[in-house]
């Protein structure tokens, strides 16, 4: 196996040069390059929203714009309400999913039988999206805030399960013996070997089931129009024929979104410091 | 053993890798200078983290050094050259898992310009050579190290080097294939009369297999010395192992090779 | 192999337990939102075979199929780009990681401006939807390459396209793959959802106007038909992997019982 060393020793080399001031350039340049790719796409939006090409007149209104109204809305209330608003929601619906989906997930998976009996309807009910059901939930919890908490644990729920089960049947089994052979009792092996080698595999749940929360989240907000969060209002922008507005609630979207990704690593990297970090599918 | 007459088929001249900025960083090797002759099997041993592996992967192209230079057959070494093969300690990284055992061994044949019927059939020759004809539709790691071993041997002998590289070849396999694969590896040699460079961390292989054994020092690693193993061909695992010289040679080579683990 | 007859067996009872206890627990059932099993099956029967099989579940497909064909396509060939050349990789992803950011479900009021309510802007919707997971994980699998794949390519002097064809393509497909499981849930997903905000026709859009119209048993219908729709294509996929990933599952076990 190649060292780490080597690979670095072949990048290392210009640069060491120059001081401060050379390290200055050097990152300023390196920044120049995603820069340049950033102006060009927005660039290239430009000169497809105003030349009409793919689009209706005043579909694609200017980047300028819509970071302009950005700007403006970040100043008011509203965005911030319905950012709120909106989080609320994600918030809970993902703590509840989290809190049933760990339960039940050391549960399944540490005991056999129960698993070979729920292994074929979990199979059945996590490949069905959570939206699929918004009529029948809307029929039965109406339409309040409560509609777009169950909806979105109910989303969540299912990757977090699953990567709960997967984290159960990992375990290290030499690491179990060894506590069987040091005669820990069957409490004590859950709680140091079991459930510290599972966290890995919790937190990579969680980053599924945030993203899968948070498009739940907008998406009943959006569908519904009548329970807040930035969802509803993109909406009601929409119907309103207020574009770059629209945009910039998009915009804000994303912007969320990151906020959410970064903080999930952040507490992931802090919580998983003793862990070398394991290779899993990028979630999007 | 060969008359020093010979032409040097590889040559290294002062060859030096730093990893690092210079100045700081960590001197693996250092003024690095030594020959192999034509048709010569050469092996090369030193202490753990001598920088062995380094010096491969320089004289096999893929590492820039950061002075000196090495020549095969006169031509300075920048980036692979085309006469030479190498075989690596972990084979399954080596050979590619996506493809068969005679897809493998046909594929660097693609770069020489034969046509499919001409590089199945010399590379199913090859394979005949090592044994392993039965199992060329297998996949690699369907197969045990030891043979996944003699796949890589066979893939860089189709392809018909000038050199053939060794990394520790046979570290990652168990004892008794070693022994297996060190023999095929010394008929193979006499057949197909290559040149062959061998890095080790064995001692008993390294005496047994070359005809010249090359110490390295601790790192930043020089030649510490050539020791010329003068004896006869075709050598045997338990007669050849007997003879004194073997045994003197092998304490020589241990005795050196302990002088740098222990030194600093 | 006797314990895995044993769970198979228990699976499968379990679940005929369940679909049993269901039947007979709502017999009788009078509730509105709740009708009888039987009900539902047979109202299934009568709208889904054939009759809206054709009008609503095939364009469904053809939304899923057209997305996802054109997300692999895109994601795919870019991932590759991307991953396989550092340059390009540090000059495009801080872009990506934005975009990438925003929740597709909040992007669809925008392709229904720009494209109108049409097919055309659902599928690209699913694409876009669809895409990341592809891309990213094309890029991840580019990069993750193990050197000594790319040793070989060198040593032996293969040409560029070669390379890219028999080496790097190939080890990059099991990552590749991974971001492919998780495209189809993403299309299938959004697919429901864009039906169910802007379509005159489709699963999604059936099972909503459904309810709005107070057909509660065709509503449940349609339910049915999204979940048996979810699980076979997720099983369809799942299929494809387990045989394209064959070598895969060989290699990664056979170099654990090295290390073992």
């Amino acid at each position: 196996m190649r060292s780490a060393s080597e690979t670095i020793g072949e990048v290392a080399g210009p640069g060491a040069a120059g001081g401060v001031s050379g390290a200055v350039r050097a990152s300023l340049g390196r920044a120049a390059r995603p820069v340049a790719f950033a102006v060009a796409l927005a660039l290239l939006w430009y000169v497809l929203g105003s030349t009409a090409l793919l689009a209706p007149r005043g579909a694609l209104p200017a980047p300028a714009t819509v970071l302009a109204d950005l700007g403006a809305e970040a100043g008011t209330a509203r965005l911030w309400v319905d950012v709120a608003q909106t989080l609320e929601t994600w918030a809970i619906g993902l703590a509840a999913a989290a809190a049933i989906a760990v339960v039940l997930g050391l549960a399944i998976g540490s005991l056999r039988l129960v698993y070979a009996a729920v292994k074929a309807p979990i199979e059945l009910l996590r490949a069905v999206p959570s939206i699929a059901v918004l009529p029948l939930a809307v029929l039965v919890l109406g339409v309040h805030l409560r509609l777009a908490v169950v909806l979105v644990a109910a989303g969540a729920f299912w990757p977090l399960l699953i990567q709960m089960i997967y984290a159960v049947h990992n375990v290290d089994g030499a690491a179990l013996e060894m506590g069987r052979v040091f005669r820990l009792g069957w409490l004590r092996r859950f709680g140091s070997i079991v459930l510290p080698s599972c966290l890995p595999y919790f937190f990579t749940g969680l980053r599924i089931a945030a993203v899968v929360a948070l498009n739940v989240t907008i998406a009943v907000e959006l569908l519904i129009g009548s329970t807040g969060g930035i969802g509803m209002r993109i909406d009601q922008l929409e119907v309103a024929g207020d574009i770059p507005h629209l945009y910039a609630y998009v915009a804000a979207c994303g912007l969320l979104g990151l906020a959410i990704n970064v903080a999930t690593r952040r507490v992931e990297r802090r919580v998983l410091r003793w862990h070398a970090s394991q290779r899993s599918a990028v979630p999007a | 053993m060969l008359p020093p007459e010979c032409a040097a088929v590889l040559k290294v001249d002062a060859l030096s890798k730093t990893y690092g900025p210079p100045g700081r960083g960590f001197r693996a090797i250092e003024r690095l200078s030594f020959e192999v002759r034509e048709r010569e099997l050469m092996c090369i041993v030193g202490p753990s983290g001598c920088g062995k592996t380094t010096l491969l992967r320089c004289l096999s192209g893929l590492l820039r050094p950061t002075s000196g230079a090495a020549f095969l057959d006169g031509q300075a070494i920048a980036k692979p050259p085309e006469q030479l093969a190498l075989v690596s300690q972990d084979y399954s990284r080596s050979l590619l898992p996506w493809m068969s055992v005679l897809k493998n061994v046909t594929l660097p044949l693609r770069s020489k310009g034969l046509g499919r019927a001409e590089r199945d059939a010399k590379a199913l020759a090859v394979l005949a050579r090592v044994g392993l004809e039965r199992f060329a539709d297998r996949f690699p790691w369907q197969l045990s190290g030891g043979m996944q071993q003699r796949v890589a041997i066979a893939r860089a002998l189709a392809y018909e080097p000038r050199i053939l590289l060794m990394d520790e070849p046979f570290a990652a396999v168990d004892a008794q294939a070693r022994a297996d694969l060190e023999d095929l590896l010394q008929d193979v040699w006499l057949d197909y009369r290559i040149t062959v460079l061998l890095v080790t961390h064995d001692i008993d292989e390294a005496v047994y297999l070359g005809d010249r054994v090359l110490v390295l020092t601790r790192s930043p690693a020089v030649a510490k010395a050539i020791v010329d193993i003068e004896l006869d061909r075709p050598r045997r695992q338990v007669e050849t192992k007997e003879h004194p010289e073997f045994v003197q040679r092998r304490a020589q080579v241990f005795r050196l090779v302990r002088e740098e683990g222990r030194a600093g | 192999m006797r314990r895995r007859l044993v769970e198979w067996s228990v699976t499968w009872s379990f679940l005929a337990g369940i679909a049993a206890i269901w039947w007979f627990a709502s017999a009788g059932s009078r509730s509105t939102y709740y009708p009888p099993l039987s009900t539902i099956v047979s109202v299934f029967r009568h709208e889904w075979l054939f009759a809206h099989a054709t009008s609503d579940l095939v364009p469904s497909l053809y939304r899923i199929g057209l997305g996802l064909g054109l997300s692999i396509v895109v994601g795919v060939s870019l991932g590759l780009v991307i991953g396989l050349s550092p340059a390009v990789r540090t000059t495009v992803e801080p872009a990506l990681e934005f975009i990438r950011a925003i929740p597709a479900t909040a992007v669809l009021p925008a392709f229904i401006v720009v494209l109108g309510i049409t097919n055309v802007s659902k599928v690209a919707f699913i694409a876009f939807g669809a895409v990341w997971p592809i891309l990213l994980n094309t890029i991840e699998g580019a990069r993750g390459i193990d050197v000594e794949f790319h040793d070989v390519a060198r040593v032996y002097h293969l040409g560029p396209v070669r390379r890219l064809v028999s080496v790097s393509i190939p080890a990059a497909i099991p990552q590749i793959f991974a971001g492919l499981r998780i495209a189809v849930s993403v299309a299938v997903l959004l697919v429901i959802y864009a039906e169910m905000f802007a379509s005159t026709n489709g699963v999604g859009y059936f099972t909503l106007n459904a309810q709005t119209l107070f057909e509660i048993p065709q509503m449940w219908s349609g339910i049915f038909v999204l979940a048996i729709l979810s699980y076979v294509l997720n099983g369809a996929y799942a299929a494809i992997e387990w045989k394209v990933l064959r070598w895969h599952r060989g290699w990664r076990s056979s170099q654990a019982d090295a290390a073992a």
